[in-house]
Order: structure tokens, then C-alpha cells, then sequence
């Protein structure tokens, strides 16, 4: 195999394109400056580090299938800088080395550095440049995803383990087909509401999914028209329903344009949905801007980075104020904060609740994925949380290529927006830790799927792109298999009204046809052995179970008559009475300012949502989280200071718990395995899948291994401690 | 309940609006025949009706009617209608109630003018009566009592004397903790701790001594120093210490400069402490000290087996001072103590930069990377003296730090009792000073409660290392601001042995008025709230136990130096090998380390003897070099719990001991989540595991089940009633819904395995 000969585990269709030899790795993580000697490989996916001594790449053992310990995939290198003597240079795909360079140093997108001496020997000349270049694809057709795609999916392994993921009991709502939709309604009890294909084709909108849910009243033809008063056409859709309230999202309004009056009352029927109550919410007030959350995510980089880890530990650095310096964990607040009122609001009482955003894109996703995390505990488990990613994020249209930068087109678009709603959620984990089923190793696991780019999930702008590249691929690989080449325009040209199984049945024939896994099958990625940390260990479901209570909880009493009908604007927490807030000249709204100043009264009690009494124990069925305060906020070190030794600090209590809970596992497995009466050996009990913290400061957390002494030693010091309670 | 709503303006400015008149209330007034609950010995001085005690829960714009007493022990608010709802809670002290407030607790006590507040202090009370009366307490509770509708003269009254009593000078034997034990007739002392707990050392007698110099091995060159009995030769000593000096040296320089022993590495190095000598003018005696010192340490060097070497710290060179440290506090403290929401949210956007510069982290961080150095050195055979002007603050702190890092006896509940006792009772720390008890100084540091900060932040660091939780450390702190333990209450032992003894006792050496120690829980708690006080995921070591009852064995009276070298071949080595980070590399070194050190420790006597003290830093390159090396070798290891504990004491690293700071404050308080909720499970989990285990037991001995074992530890509370601050500051309004239990596998029994919900089928095949 070549790939013995490389020393590295490629992936299928990964090509090595250039390595040097008589390199040295040199690790700060302790300060002293200790180098391996090894080689440097470039290839068309990664770039790795091979150590002489054991010829072998260093596997992270628990951790990614894809990367090795040392390895950086391309798409995850942020810098290439390359140093002399005397000169530092950071390189891009077109420039050259014009001296013999010593150092390299990688500059990682997530916050890690790698640094590499070459010997004189070594041919630092031409790696480093090819480094660089690949790095940069030249076009988004070029990135090694493409490549790989191809030939995976010729590959059976990947077929079978496709088919284990497509076989999952409850697999992922990817919300690409009309039955996730449909699933969502009646989970939610929304009533009111249908699921229209009016943006099947993307005609209606380009940047939305093929999938809308619109009032049940509204024609889809009215649905076309009014796309023309929103930005993108992005017009108010359902996206969530809660205790007789309905959370929708838009873009803004666009003023210019003019509209009929007939055309406005449906407008309004749009916007309204269900209730009788509208209250809009600008996500952009208050709220920093994606360049400020860009600019925030940089300086955090800054601080967290080994140039300025001497402020980590230096005493006369400000480690604090460098922190709020960046403004990060401002923003974070910031966005719970708006989290928490609207979901208040949403809480309360019947209302339609709009978030709206100038292209809603970005943090309409934010704050509406934290609101349903913060008030449903569905989206809390983790094939929730995922599906929740896919209906606000990815379906929604959430600019990741952009946002990521991933084809290094232009910088100014960047924006970490994803990664601060994944901070968000990281807190309040940290600060319910019974109330999720995953644990921060899995939103860490998240956080750098992001960076790797072999997935669909975080590859696309919109769902279009995606569906014209993945027709694409399908394409090649038809052609290049020899078969017919027409096969999508066909079954593209369904005619509208045609029946929902038999669309289904196309989807799901395209979908498996699909080259592009998603980044929910963990299985590529990492062993079944992490895959178990992704679970937390106190987590309970009977959360969950309550839930589906709740969906009883519908509107019965739907207020159909429009003139009680009142909307409201949510402004620094206050609930204002708009002056004109829907733009169109003529809109009934407008005239009815008079009377909602009655109506107002009846909301009175919202006006400031934060200061709602909130029950005094978080009632499992499902009331918001209230915000947190800056004191409860923290810095998510085991992601962004894991590879500085001074961030990683591995919990010992969490280990312990895990250690506990798979202690209840194999005594349960032990008491089945005695119901059968085959295992019937006494000293079975204590062996295992036992988890401690062994390795404290790994920051791929702590690997799982098994001693029987812990568990024993445990129980002696429980029943010590707890002995006092039993003596009452 | 009279909590009256107001119209929900966005005024920053609480506003009570009463619908009730003030006679109205009087009429139906209950309170006349509510009654304090007094303590033995404790009287009421004033008291006023129809006091407002706004809540700190609804804003301030609601509150109790109720009556406000001032004892001479605590001001105490009494309601009807509080007392209903307290029915619930699972957390009580014996001696205060909710709303009661320790004299010595109040801090700071302000008074609301026009909307305008004002401190008052003694001497300086106005005629005028505030319209509230804010009472900011150590603990961090703040107390807004409205006395507008208060009679004007029982109002001025009760100012009055609270401000007397809380604010002015007082003496030592007009403190409560006296009147109490009087009229208490001397107390009987119940055991310390519960149960079937190791009991806490006191080191008041001989052998409490000679126990910890054999379990630690220190016999070998250090001895028990008697001849400081009844204070014959100091008052700033200890009746009993353990020294390696002669009785005729103790003597001569009446306990200064004599290297006390702290406590013995396994290695046979030791911690010692020193008070320096006084600076004196005269030329002559001081050239005679600096000498006395010189043989001093090479007489320890020499007498060492193992010709360890000795460093000298002198803590006042690398440390903060007290002064600092005060301040420090002074500033951090205000950040806890909001006047009401607005303003808490208004310091929300500059939080992490108020809190730096306040700089009481950065001080914490200082504490632990000291007693990291000294770990360091004992860690490499290298004695430690620690040097301080009295030997009674900073060297205490860093003395027992060093101990809880590396030992884990001190981890424990009685352990750690016993480190409290060693190194700061019988250590002299002035507690009375320090806490400012008698308010006639201006000594006031917070030196505990600093030391109890790096425990904490010690504990959070490696939870399942600590036999007992955050919420003990809590409850010890605020232990030091109620006025009745033996503990908290004295300069010295001398002190408290002087003054522990009625005059007309003294002769007769009579203990029988002896105040509680703060180690006898009972006096405060209930069991069931010391059970909080224990960490459900503490690892016991079975180790520990079967190696302290082999040399618990030996006759005390034979030889020390027998008993030590048998202690020296006992000891565990694959244990101390597991302490001990010392890499390969790390020894194979050139070391000029020991003659090194030898000149460093010198050199630096020189200097400190000649009142030049200078920091540290011919060597601090080197030295930082290799305690980063000896810092990554512990850490590329697997974390022992049973071993060594190097503190993280980078800027990330640190944190706020929420519990203690943030517990009164509703808006950071967690409803259902928080590491209450943690540890709460974790208590489920090993229920449940217990459950599952005496099924297996059961399976496997194939009887039927008897009746349902009583073993069952129940958590102190379901998890979603919890919040983070638990179990303070617990939220007053209840929630009239139904509880959803979280885990239908508490209500289990052993014997009905039906009711296990997962595993029904399995189990029904048994």
C-alpha cells in the first residue's frame, strides 16, 4: 500500500503533492521548546507531520478518523507564514519565496499554530509555496471534497456505513423534504399553517429552501407576490410553534415598492399567521453586526494564540481585560440576552413572534435556534440539536461559505456567526448541564467539522447551491460511469399538485444518490469509542417525555376577526407601538393606530420581558432560560485554549460521572446477563466499559480504559459520605 | 401576605406603593406576639413594629410588614408571614435564621434619605430617620428594612443601637460568645463531626503533635517542645510545637527565629516556619540573631539524614502585604453588593475589567503560584523555612496550602479541620484582629478567608480530590462572623486560654467554660444539612486507613529514631513514585542546586538581616525554567487524586467563588442548573448503582428479596427544584405546579423490580 510507504492513512482520492524531509515540529505546548524530526507532507487534503522515530503519523487515539494528531486540514489553515532570519513573510496561493526560509509557521482557524524548522537540507523552498497554494483552491470546483465525493461513492464501505446512517431509528430531520415539515407542524401542535412548494424551483426566493410553511389561507400565488416586499423575497415563514405562539422569520421590508390593496391585507394574512398578536422583533437591535462578531472572533483569536499565551501567564498581563477587551464574550451576552426576551414573549401567550433581519441570514439564525434550544427541550438532545442546525441554519440559508471564507474569495464577508451560536449554547450547557444530552466534546466536534471541509453540511450558501452542485456531481459521475446523463432535469420537471409520496420518493432517491455525506454521520469522523462522549453522562430524558404534552397545548381559540388584530415592536426590551412599521402606503395597519393603544394594555404586563417572574425552577415542560448575567459567562477553554497546556484543563468530575454511569451499564448488562443465567461468573461485574479521566490534560478528552480498582474504591467513600444521609 | 404590586414602571428608583394604611396594619397586627429565638444568654435590647423588609426578589417593590429586633447577639426581622413559607427549606442553622444577622456580620449600614443613601456611622446619627435602613453584611446579604411606617421614636431607636452595636469599638469580654457560654453553664462538647468520622485534631496536647510527626515522619529530626507550658516563655506560642532547637535556645530568644515545623515530606524534607526577629538598632544584637540563624539552618541541614539542603522564603518579599491584600478585598467585595437589579445589570458590560481591577484574583493567583515554588522545592528534597514578621498571617496561608496540595489527609473533612487547627489556630493567627471582631482596629485582613479563596479554587479545579464541597468552605467562612467559637475568636491560645477561664476558675484550671470550636457542627446544623458538607464524588483511599492504623500501633513512648526508620521503610514507594514528578531527565541535570541554595539562602538572610530586602532576581530566569519543567512532568502525567495537586494558576484558570459572592444576588441565580444540580445527579446516579448492586448481590445469592434495604442515600433535592445557589439563598416563591420527578428510578425499592422502567423485561425473566 502507498500509503504505508507515506506514513500517513490518506483518504481515498487524497494525493500527496510534495513533501520535505529532516523537518522538526517543534511543540510549545510546554514551553521548552522540544522538537521532533520528521518530514512534512503536503497533499491534496491535509497537510501532516511524520515523525522519524515511529514512521508513523501520530493517531489521535480517541480522536478524529479523518486527521491525525498532527495533521491540519488545508481547509483549516488560516495563515502560512514563513520566517528568516531577518524577514517574515505571509504567503498566499500567488506570491514567492524570494529567500530560504527556516521557519513555517501554520496559523490554524482554530486557534491552533504549528510550527515546523527546516534543516538547510530540507526543501523548505518548495514546500512551503505549495502549502500555501493549496490551501487557497483556485476555484470551489477544485476543493479535494469534489475529488473525494467521487470516489467514495463508488466505495461500498462508505455505502454501507451510508446506510447505516440512513438506517438510524431516529435519524436527523434534515428538513429538505416536505414530510420534515409536515413532521414539525404536528410535533409542535402548530395549527393554522401548510406546507407550500411554492419555492421549489427557487423561483419565489433564491437564498430560501424549497420547503416554506405559510399560513394555510394564503394562495401560493399570493405567496409570489409578496415575495417582491422582502429582501431576497425572503418573505415571513413558520418556523416554530410554542404554547399557542408561533415564532416566524423575514427579511426586511422593502420599501419602494408598491402594493395593491387586496395584495396588503394578504400581506398582513402572511405576516400574522394564526394570532391575532404580532410582535416584531429586529434581531439587529443591540445586537453586534457579523464584521464586529468577525472582528470580536479575532482579537479572542489573538488572546487565546501562543504569541500571547505569556499573557495567559504572565502576571502583569491583563488576562481579564484582555478578554472583555475582545468583546466576545460581550457579544455572546448580548445575543442570550435577546435570546431569553423573545423567548419570554414566546412563552407568555398567544402571539405570532417575527424575527426580522435586513437579509435574515445570519443572526435570525442565531436567535432563533438559541430560542427554541432555550424553551424545547427536543432541540436539547443531540438528534434534535442537529436537526435544528439543518431547519435554522443550512435550510435557512445561512451564508457558510461565505461566513467561513471557505474558497478565500473575500475576506470582508467573514463572520464566525455559526461559531458564537455554538459559544452560546456551550454556555448554557455549562450552566444547565442535566438539562442537554450532549456534552461540550460534541459542540466541539461541531466546531471543527466547520473547519473540514468533506461534509455538505457547512459547504453551501443556500440550499440551491447545494442542490445545483450536487446535480452536478451526479451528473459527472453519471457520465463518467457511462450512464444516461439526463437523469436530473427529469426529475426536476415534476408538475406542482403531484402527490406528496411519490415527491418523497423522488427526494429520497436523490438524497441517496447524494455524493456529499452530511457532518451528522459521526462515524466518518470518529470511532464509536468518542462517539460515546458526544453523550452526557446526566442527562435525563424524561425531559423529553414531557414534552409531548405539550403539544396538546394548542390555540384552541383561534381570533379570527382582524380588528382586534395589534402588532408591536420589540426594542431594547421594551414593547413599543410602531409608527410605521410595515412601509406600504395604504396598509390597514397604519389606520388602526388608534385602537391599539387598547390593545396595548393587554400586552402591558411584556413590557419588559426580562423582567417576567420566572418560576423558580426550571419546570421540565419547558420555560425559557433566563438571561445570564456577565458573571455567569465563561470562556469555552476547552475549545479555544486546548491547545495551550494553560487552557487545558480536563474536568475530573465529568469523567467521574461517566465512570458512574457506565458502572450502571455493566451492572445492568451483568443483571440481564444473569436473567439469561449464561454469564454467571461472579467477578464479571466490575470490568466494564469504565471511563476515567486518565489522561487529565489530553485535549481530546480523556480516553476510556478500564480499571476495576476505581469503581470499588468509589463505592466505599459513597457509602462513607452518604452514610449520614441513610442515619436520618 | 401584604406583598403589594406596583405599576410596572421601568424606574430604576424602587418605589413601595401601599394600599394598606399604616393604622390599618396595626390593628390586625400579629406580630406583637411574635418572639425571637433567643440563644442562652442573649437579650433583646429594642424593637420596632411595622418594619418593611423589601425583597430583594421582586425588585424591591414588594416586601413583609414585620417587626425588627436588635439583640445583643443579632438583628433579627420577624414576620408571620415569612415564617410560612420557610417551612420548606432544607437548609437551617441552629443559631441564625433566615433573616437573622450576626452583629458581626453587618459591614456596612446605610441610610435612605430622599432616595439619597448615606452611611451611617456611630457618633454621627442624624435626627432625621432614613425612610430605609440598608444593612450590608459580610456574607454578602443585603438587607433594604423601610421604616416609614415605623413609630418615630421606637424608629430612632433602633438605629441607634444597631449602629452602636454593629459600628463601635468593643471589648473581647463583652462579646456575645461569652454571655452565652455563661448563661449556658458551659456546654457539653459533643463529639466533632459526625460520627464515626475521624475526629479533628486539636494539637492542644502532646500527642496530637507527636501523632502528626509520626504520620508524617518527622520524628526523625524534630522533637515535641514542651517548655512553653502554661506560656512560660511566649505568649505568641503555642503551648506544644514541634522544633529541632534545644529548650535553652527557645528561651533565650522567646520564640523568635526559631524554625517551628510545619509538617514532613514523605522525602524527609519538611516546611518550617519562622518569625523573623524584630529590627533592631542595636548593631551588635543583631549581628548576634544573624549568626543564631546561620547555625540555626545549618544545624537543620546537618541533622537531616540526607543532607538536604534549605531554602529561606521570605513571604513578605514575593508576596502581596496584608495592606494590599485589604484593599483588594475591600474593592472586591463592593462588586457583590448591588443595590438592586438596575444597577447589578449596569455593571454587567464592564464586568471582566471592574473585576481585575479589583485585583483580588490576581492576589489569589500570587497565593497559589508561591506555594507552587515551595511544593516544588519539597518535591526535590529541598527543606523549606518559611520567614514572616510574626509568622502568623502570610505564613500560615502559604504553610497550609502547600499542605493541602500535597497531602491528601488534609483533603478531608477532619484532615483539613486539623490543618485549621495546626497551622492557624495553634499557629497564632490573630483571628480577632483579623476579622476585626472587637471593630477597635485597623488590622481587619481577610488572611482566612483568602487561604479558604485558593482551597476553592483548588476544589473546583479537581472536584473528585476534595472529601468536602464548596458549600462547606462557605459555611466555614461565614462561621468566622458569628461570635461564639473558640475558633475565630482569638489572638492566640494564650488568649483564649486566659480568657476562657472565669477569674475564680483559674486556679482550679477548670475547662468547664470552654466555648464550641467551629468544628462542632452540631452546634449549627442539623445532620442532614452536614451531609451537604460531604462531596458524593469524593474518591475515599482505602490506602490511607490500614497506613495510619500500622502506626497508630507503635508505642509512642519508644525511641523516635526507631520508630522513624521504620516509618521510612514502610512507606508506600510506588505512592510517593506517583507524587513525585521527578523525571529522568529532570535528575540527570548537572545540579548545582545544592550548594546553590545553600549560598542563595545566606545570601538572602544577609540582605534581609541588613533590612535591604531585595526581590529575588538574580535567579528568577532559572528558577521559573525549572518550575515550568516540573510543572509539565506533573502534568504529562495521569492526575493522582491521592497525590500531588498542582493548582492551575494561569489567568484562565481562575475563578469566582460563586456560591460564596454571588449567592443573594436573584439574577445570577441558575434555576435548575448550576453545579448543584451536578453533584445532585451524580448523588442519583449512585443511588441508582447501589439499587442495581444489591440486585446483582441479590441475583447471585438467589434469595427473595427482603424488605427494601434503608441504604438508599436519597439527594437533597430533585434537580429541577435546585438552583445554583443552593442551598442559599433559596427562591421564595414557590411554584404552584406539579413536580415532574426527573428520575422515576428514585422512588424505587429493592425488592420491586417491576418499577425499573428500562429494564423491565430483562428483569422479568429472573
Amino acid at each position: 500500500m502507498s500509503d504505508r510507504l507515506v506514513g500517513v492513512r490518506l483518504l481515498m482520492g487524497e494525493k500527496v503533492k510534495g513533501e520535505a524531509r529532516n523537518v522538526r515540529k517543534c511543540s510549545f505546548n510546554k514551553q521548552l521548546c522540544e522538537s521532533i524530526a520528521g518530514k512534512l507532507l503536503c497533499t491534496n487534503f491535509r497537510v501532516a507531520f511524520v515523525a522519524v522515530e515511529t514512521g508513523t503519523p501520530q493517531v489521535a487515539e480517541e480522536g478524529s478518523l479523518l486527521l491525525g494528531a498532527d495533521d491540519v486540514a488545508l481547509s483549516c489553515i488560516d495563515r502560512v507564514v514563513a520566517v528568516n532570519n531577518s524577514r517574515t513573510k505571509i504567503l498566499t496561493a500567488a506570491s514567492n519565496l524570494k529567500f530560504q526560509p527556516q521557519t513555517l509557521l501554520i496559523y490554524c482557524k482554530d486557534f491552533r499554530l504549528l510550527h515546523f524548522q527546516f534543516e538547510p537540507d530540507s526543501r523548505a523552498c518548495e514546500i512551503i509555496p505549495l502549502i500555501a497554494q493549496s490551501c487557497q483552491p483556485a476555484s470551489p470546483r477544485k476543493l479535494f471534497l469534489f475529488q473525494y465525493s467521487v470516489e467514495v461513492s463508488n466505495d461500498l464501505d462508505h455505502r454501507q456505513l451510508n446506510s447505516n446512517f440512513d438506517g438510524e431509528l431516529y435519524p436527523t430531520r434534515m428538513f429538505e423534504t416536505q414530510l420534515d415539515w409536515e413532521m414539525e407542524l404536528a410535533r409542535t401542535g402548530a395549527s393554522g399553517w401548510r406546507v407550500s412548494l411554492v419555492n421549489e424551483r427557487f423561483e419565489a426566493s433564491a437564498s430560501l429552501s424549497k420547503i416554506l410553511v405559510v399560513p394555510r389561507k394564503i394562495l401560493d400565488l399570493d405567496i409570489k407576490r409578496a415575495c417582491a416586499h422582502f429582501n431576497e423575497g425572503r418573505i415571513p415563514r413558520w418556523i416554530w410553534h410554542h404554547r399557542g405562539s408561533d415564532l416566524l422569520r423575514m427579511s426586511n421590508f422593502q420599501s419602494n415598492t408598491y402594493a395593491q390593496r387586496d395584495g396588503l391585507s394578504k400581506l398582513e394574512e402572511l405576516l400574522y399567521g394564526a394570532q391575532s398578536k404580532l410582535v416584531i422583533v429586529d434581531v439587529e437591535d443591540e445586537l453586534p453586526t457579523p464584521p464586529e462578531i468577525q472582528l470580536a472572533h479575532s482579537r479572542l483569536k489573538n488572546v487565546c494564540s501562543y504569541e500571547n499565551c505569556s499573557s495567559v501567564r504572565d502576571p502583569d498581563d491583563k488576562w481579564l481585560s484582555a478578554l472583555e477587551g475582545t468583546r466576545w464574550l460581550e457579544a455572546v451576552r448580548l445575543c442570550l440576552k435577546k435570546a431569553s426576551e423573545v423567548s419570554s414573549l414566546l412563552s407568555n401567550q398567544c402571539l405570532t413572534v417575527a424575527l426580522q433581519e435586513t437579509d435574515d441570514r445570519d443572526l435570525a439564525c442565531l436567535i432563533s435556534s438559541l430560542v427554541q434550544v432555550m424553551l424545547d427541550p427536543y432541540w436539547r438532545t443531540m438528534l434534535g440539536f442537529q436537526s435544528l442546525v439543518q431547519k435554522e441554519w443550512v435550510e435557512a440559508g445561512h451564508r457558510f461559505s461565505d461566513r467561513f471564507n471557505h474558497h478565500w474569495t473575500t475576506d470582508k464577508d467573514e463572520s464566525p456567526v455559526f461559531l458564537l451560536f455554538l459559544d452560546c449554547v456551550w454556555q448554557l450547557l455549562d450552566h444547565y448541564p442535566v438539562s442537554f444530552e450532549f456534552t461540550d466534546t460534541y459542540l466541539m466536534a461541531i466546531h471543527d467539522s466547520t473547519h473540514i471541509l468533506l461534509f455538505r453540511t457547512f459547504l453551501f450558501n443556500c440550499p440551491r447551491e447545494r442542490a445545483y452542485i450536487q446535480q452536478t456531481l451526479a451528473t459527472d459521475r453519471r457520465t463518467r460511469s457511462n450512464l444516461f446523463s439526463n437523469g436530473w432535469p427529469r426529475t426536476r420537471s415534476t408538475v406542482r399538485g403531484e402527490q406528496v409520496v411519490l415527491k418523497a420518493g423522488f427526494f429520497t432517491r436523490e438524497e441517496s444518490s447524494c455524493p456529499l455525506p452530511p457532518v451528522w454521520d459521526w462515524s466518518l469522523q470518529f470511532p464509536t469509542k468518542h462517539q460515546r462522549l458526544f453523550r452526557n453522562a446526566l442527562y435525563s430524558d424524561t425531559q423529553l417525555l414531557a414534552q409531548n404534552g405539550t403539544s396538546v397545548h394548542s390555540n384552541t381559540e383561534q381570533a379570527d376577526a382582524p380588528s382586534l388584530r395589534s402588532v408591536h415592536l420589540l426594542s431594547k426590551g421594551l414593547l413599543l407601538v410602531p409608527a410605521q412599521l410595515l412601509p406600504w402606503k395604504g396598509a390597514s395597519v397604519a389606520k388602526k393606530l388608534s385602537r391599539l393603544s387598547q390593545s396595548l394594555e393587554s400586552l402591558l404586563e411584556m413590557e419588559q420581558p426580562q423582567r417576567i417572574p420566572l418560576p423558580p425552577f426550571l419546570d421540565p415542560v419547558g420555560l425559557p432560560f433566563p438571561p445570564i448575567p456577565a458573571p455567569g459567562l465563561r470562556l469555552w477553554k476547552s475549545c479555544y485554549l486546548r491547545w495551550l497546556s494553560a487552557g487545558v484543563q480536563r474536568k475530573a468530575r465529568d469523567g467521574q460521572i461517566a465512570a458512574l454511569a457506565s458502572q450502571i451499564q455493566s451492572l445492568e448488562r451483568r443483571l440481564r446477563g444473569e436473567a439469561d443465567g449464561r454469564n454467571a461468573a461472579p467477578n464479571g461485574l466490575d470490568r466494564q466499559g469504565n471511563q476515567i479521566p486518565h489522561r487529565p490534560n489530553a485535549p481530546i478528552p480523556a480516553c476510556l480504559s478500564e480499571t476495576a480498582t476505581m469503581e470499588t474504591s468509589f463505592s466505599t467513600s459513597v457509602s462513607k459520605g452518604r452514610a449520614i444521609a441513610a442515619d436520618l | 401576605m401584604l406583598s403589594l404590586g406596583s405599576g410596572g414602571g421601568k424606574t430604576a428608583k424602587p418605589s413601595f406603593v401601599s394600599y394598606v394604611s399604616p393604622e390599618e396594619i396595626k390593628k390586625e397586627n400579629v406580630n406583637d406576639e411574635l418572639k425571637p429565638h433567643l440563644l442562652p444568654g442573649e437579650l433583646v435590647i429594642c424593637e420596632a413594629n411595622t418594619v418593611v423588609k423589601y425583597s430583594r426578589e421582586d425588585s424591591l417593590q414588594r416586601g413583609f410588614y414585620g417587626k425588627l429586633v436588635c439583640t445583643n447577639f443579632k438583628i433579627s426581622f420577624l414576620s408571620a408571614e415569612q415564617l410560612l413559607d420557610e417551612v420548606d427549606q432544607s437548609y437551617r442553622n441552629k443559631l441564625m435564621g433566615e433573616n437573622d444577622i450576626s452583629l458581626h456580620c453587618v459591614d456596612q449600614i446605610f441610610g435612605v434619605y430622599d432616595d439619597k443613601k448615606k452611611p451611617l456611622l456611630p457618633g454621627a446619627v442624624k435626627n432625621k430617620i432614613p425612610e430605609k435602613l440598608l444593612l450590608y453584611c459580610k456574607d454578602f446579604r443585603v438587607f433594604h428594612f423601610g421604616l416609614t411606617y415605623t413609630k418615630e421614636e421606637d424608629a430612632k431607636r433602633l438605629i441607634r443601637v444597631i449602629v452602636h452595636h454593629c459600628l463601635n469599638p468593643t471589648s473581647l469580654k463583652c462579646l456575645f460568645a461569652f454571655s452565652y457560654v455563661g448563661a449556658a453553664g458551659g456546654l457539653k462538647v459533643g463529639p466533632l463531626g459526625i460520627e464515626g468520622e475521624p475526629p479533628t485534631i486539636m494539637f492542644e496536647t502532646k500527642n496530637d503533635w507527636r501523632d502528626e510527626l509520626d504520620r508524617t515522619g518527622g520524628l526523625l529530626t524534630y522533637r515535641i517542645i514542651s517548655s512553653n507550658e502554661n506560656y512560660k516563655i511566649s505568649t505568641r506560642l503555642p503551648q506544644f510545637f514541634a522544633a529541632s532547637v534545644s529548650d535553652d535556645d527557645i528561651k533565650k530568644y522567646k520564640g523568635k527565629g526559631i524554625p517551628l515545623w510545619c509538617w514532613s515530606h514523605p522525602s524527609g524534607c519538611a516546611l518550617l516556619k519562622m518569625a523573623a526577629f524584630p529590627e533592631t538598632v542595636d548593631d551588635n544584637s543583631s549581628q548576634m540573631d544573624k549568626g543564631w540563624i546561620d547555625r540555626q539552618l545549618q544545624v537543620l541541614g546537618e541533622t537531616h539524614p540526607l543532607n538536604h539542603t534549605i531554602k529561606t522564603e521570605i513571604l513578605s518579599a514575593t508576596l502581596p502585604t496584608l495592606q494590599e491584600i485589604q484593599a483588594s478585598y475591600s474593592r472586591f467585595k463592593q462588586l457583590f453588593l448591588p443595590d438592586n437589579a438596575a444597577e447589578f445589570w449596569e455593571s454587567d458590560v464592564k464586568w471582566l475589567s471592574v473585576l481585575e481591577n479589583a485585583n483580588w484574583l490576581e492576589i489569589i493567583r500570587q497565593c497559589l503560584k508561591k506555594a507552587l515554588d515551595i511544593v516544588e522545592c519539597l518535591e526535590h528534597s529541598t527543606s523549606v523555612v518559611l520567614v514572616e514578621e510574626n509568622c502568623s498571617d502570610l505564613c500560615c496561608l502559604i504553610a497550609s496550602l502547600v499542605q493541602v496540595i500535597i497531602d491528601p489527609h488534609f483533603r478531608t473533612i477532619s484532615g483539613f479541620q486539623s490543618l485549621i487547627q495546626k497551622e492557624w489556630v495553634m499557629g497564632c493567627h490573630c483571628f480577632l484582629d483579623r476579622c476585626n471582631l472587637l471593630r477597635n482596629n485597623d488590622k481587619e485582613v481577610s488572611v482566612f478567608l483568602l487561604f479558604l479563596e485558593c482551597v476553592w479554587q483548588l476544589l473546583q479545579q479537581y472536584p473528585p480530590a476534595f472529601e468536602f464541597t464548596e458549600t462547606y468552605l462557605t459555611i466555614l467562612s461565614d462561621s468566622m462572623y458569628i461570635p461564639i467559637f473558640s475558633t475565630f475568636l482569638f489572638n492566640s491560645p494564650w488568649q483564649r486560654d486566659n480568657n476562657q477561664m472565669l477569674d475564680e476558675d483559674r486556679r482550679m484550671r477548670s475547662r468547664s467554660l470552654k466555648l464550641p470550636s467551629v468544628w462542632e457542627w452540631s452546634v449549627q446544623f442539623e445532620n442532614s444539612v452536614q451531609a451537604l458538607f460531604y462531596n458524593p464524588l469524593y474518591i475515599g483511599k482505602p490506602k490511607l486507613d490500614r497506613f495510619r492504623r500500622t502506626q497508630r500501633i507503635k508505642d509512642p513512648e519508644l525511641n523516635c529514631l526507631e520508630i522513624v526508620q521504620e516509618n521510612v521503610l514502610d512507606m508506600p514507594e510506588p505512592q510517593r513514585q506517583m507524587s513525585l514528578p521527578s523525571s529522568p531527565s529532570y535528575h540527570s541535570r548537572p545540579s548545582p542546586k545544592k550548594g546553590f541554595f545553600r549560598e542563595e539562602t545566606d545570601h538572602l538572610i544577609k540582605t534581609f538581616l541588613g533590612k535591604k530586602i531585595s526581590r529575588w532576581t538574580p535567579t528568577a530566569e532559572d528558577h521559573s525554567v525549572n518550575n515550568r519543567l516540573f510543572y509539565e512532568n506533573w502534568r504529562s502525567k495521569p492526575i493522582d487524586l491521592h497525590g500531588l495537586l498542582l493548582p492551575l494558576h494561569d489567568g484562565p484558570a481562575l475563578k469566582i467563588w460563586g456560591q460564596r459572592y454571588l449567592r443573594w444576588i436573584p439574577e445570577v441565580q441558575i434555576p435548575g442548573g448550576g453545579l448543584t444540580t451536578t453533584l445532585n445527579k451524580a448523588c442519583e446516579i449512585i443511588d441508582e448503582i447501589k439499587t442495581l448492586q444489591t440486585k446483582v448481590s441479590q441475583c447471585l445469592l438467589k434469595r427473595q428479596p427482603s424488605s427494601p434495604n434503608t441504604d438508599v442515600f436519597t439527594p437533597f433535592h430533585q434537580s429541577s427544584r435546585l438552583s445554583s445557589t443552593f442551598p442559599f439563598g433559596t427562591l421564595r416563591r414557590q411554584s404552584i405546579k406539579p413536580r415532574i420527578p426527573v428520575s422515576t428510578n428514585l422512588s424505587m425499592s429493592f425488592g420491586s423490580m417491576e418499577n425499573l422502567p428500562d429494564d423491565e423485561e430483562d428483569l422479568g425473566l429472573l
